[in-house]
């Protein structure tokens, strides 16, 4: 071995790590090359320091260590059904957000409508077109005309009924004020004939 | 021979919590390792191990084998290792009051944590890559082929860059006043 290859495994050799045989090619070599033996004695008080004895550490508490790990598994059981319970309601609030707008209830006279899905389209109101400015003139006053002319008709009609209710009321009270005289020129001769039959004896008396 | 890493994820994947229990008492303290290293918090390690191996408890029954067991327990550590230290940026560290691993007297135990707690400041200092190289191929003892896997990153990049971590290990010792081999031992 040449001095490279000892430099390059004096780290290990330092710290005891080579097997036995590499070891004391290492050592017989830095018996005799003194810049090699240098280099290790570089390294000594490190790997030395390193050998020291560590503290006390650790011993593992198995008792608590089975108790911390149950613990956690009951913890992540709970998380997952909260996972699961947060999922579900989710889903159902997906699923309602998808229904509830297409769902129709109605209660009518004698029947309960119960309908999901987009309702049927209603045919667009039919408006009349707004009558233009461009219109003929003489149809306006056509119109106007007729207007007219049904309105005079229909005060005439009126008119003509109330004569005909009129003549028809002065006959009625032309035959009462008749009665009235009947009655009055009967009432004259019933009193008369009294008159005569409770006083006979003077002649020419009148009542 | 005992079983090894693949075979007791997969019995524990059946059911069986003795393959758990083995696998936990068998990487607990090269994890506790790791993550002190690229924590540099000592005070951190245990939460952050009970919660590597809560992850892999929790993680065993969709457990794929890939042949590449402590490539995925490393992973997990390191990502809650960079985590860790994200989240306590800025927060001093709990002092330790573990004596170490075989310590034996009040006065080695000082230096012990002295030197200790210089290297973890070094360790600290060490940009990312070079500090999980150097964790994985000196304290885990993992060869720079399996660190590439784990990686992505070429064998010859990774022993390159070991190299180099323990070269500004070398420096940032230095600069605390550990740098000569009188003050480490």
């Amino acid at each position: 071995m040449n001095c490279d290859e000892i430099r390059d495994s004096l780290p290990e050799f330092v710290c005891q790590l080579l097997p036995a045989e590499q070891s004391a090619a290492i050592a017989a070599h830095l018996r005799e090359c003194t810049l090699c033996q240098r280099e290790a004695d570089k390294l000594q008080p490190v790997a030395h320091c390193l050998r020291a004895p560590l503290p006390s550490l650790a011993r593992v508490d198995l008792p608590a260590l089975y108790a911390e790990a149950a613990r956690r598994a009951a913890l992540r059981l709970r998380r997952w059904r909260r996972l699961a319970y947060a999922a579900g309601m989710l889903a159902v609030a997906v699923v309602l957000l998808a229904i509830v707008p297409r769902l129709e209830v109605r209660i009518e006279a004698h029947q309960a409508v119960v309908r999901w899905g987009v309702p049927p389209e209603m045919p667009p109101p039919i408006v009349d077109a707004p009558r233009t400015a461009a219109e003929p003139l003489d149809e306006q006053l056509r119109l106007v005309s007729d207007l007219l002319q049904a309105l005079a008709d229909d005060a005439r009609g009126r008119d003509y009924r109330r004569q005909i209710e009129a003549a028809r009321l002065q006959e009625q009270l032309d035959d009462l004020r008749q009665q009235t005289v009947r009655r009055w020129a009967a009432a004259e001769r019933d009193i008369a004939a009294m008159y005569s039959v409770q006083f006979p004896a003077k002649k020419g008396a009148t009542p | 021979m005992g079983m090894d890493d693949a075979e007791l994820m997969q019995r524990w994947r059946r059911g069986d919590a003795a393959a758990f229990e083995a696998l936990v008492a068998r990487w607990q303290r090269p994890l506790a390792r790791f993550l002190y290293r690229m924590s540099g918090r000592a005070d951190l390690v245990s939460d952050l191990c009970q919660e590597v191996f809560l992850r892999i408890y929790r993680a065993g029954p969709r457990y794929r084998e890939e042949g590449a067991f402590h490539a995925w327990v490393y992973r997990i550590a390191l990502n809650l290792a960079r985590d860790a230290v994200r989240r306590h940026r800025g927060t001093p560290a709990r002092l330790d009051s573990e004596p170490a691993d075989g310590a034996a007297s009040a006065e080695a135990e000082c230096r012990r944590r002295e030197l200790a707690e210089a290297l973890a400041r070094a360790i600290a200092e060490l940009p990312e890559p070079l500090r999980l190289v150097l964790v994985l191929r000196h304290d885990e003892n993992l060869s720079f082929e399996a660190i590439a896997r784990m990686t992505g990153v070429p064998a010859s990049t990774l022993k390159s860059r070991f190299a180099v971590a323990l070269q500004r290990l070398r420096a940032n010792l230095e600069r605390q006043g550990h740098g000569s081999r009188e003050t480490m031992s």
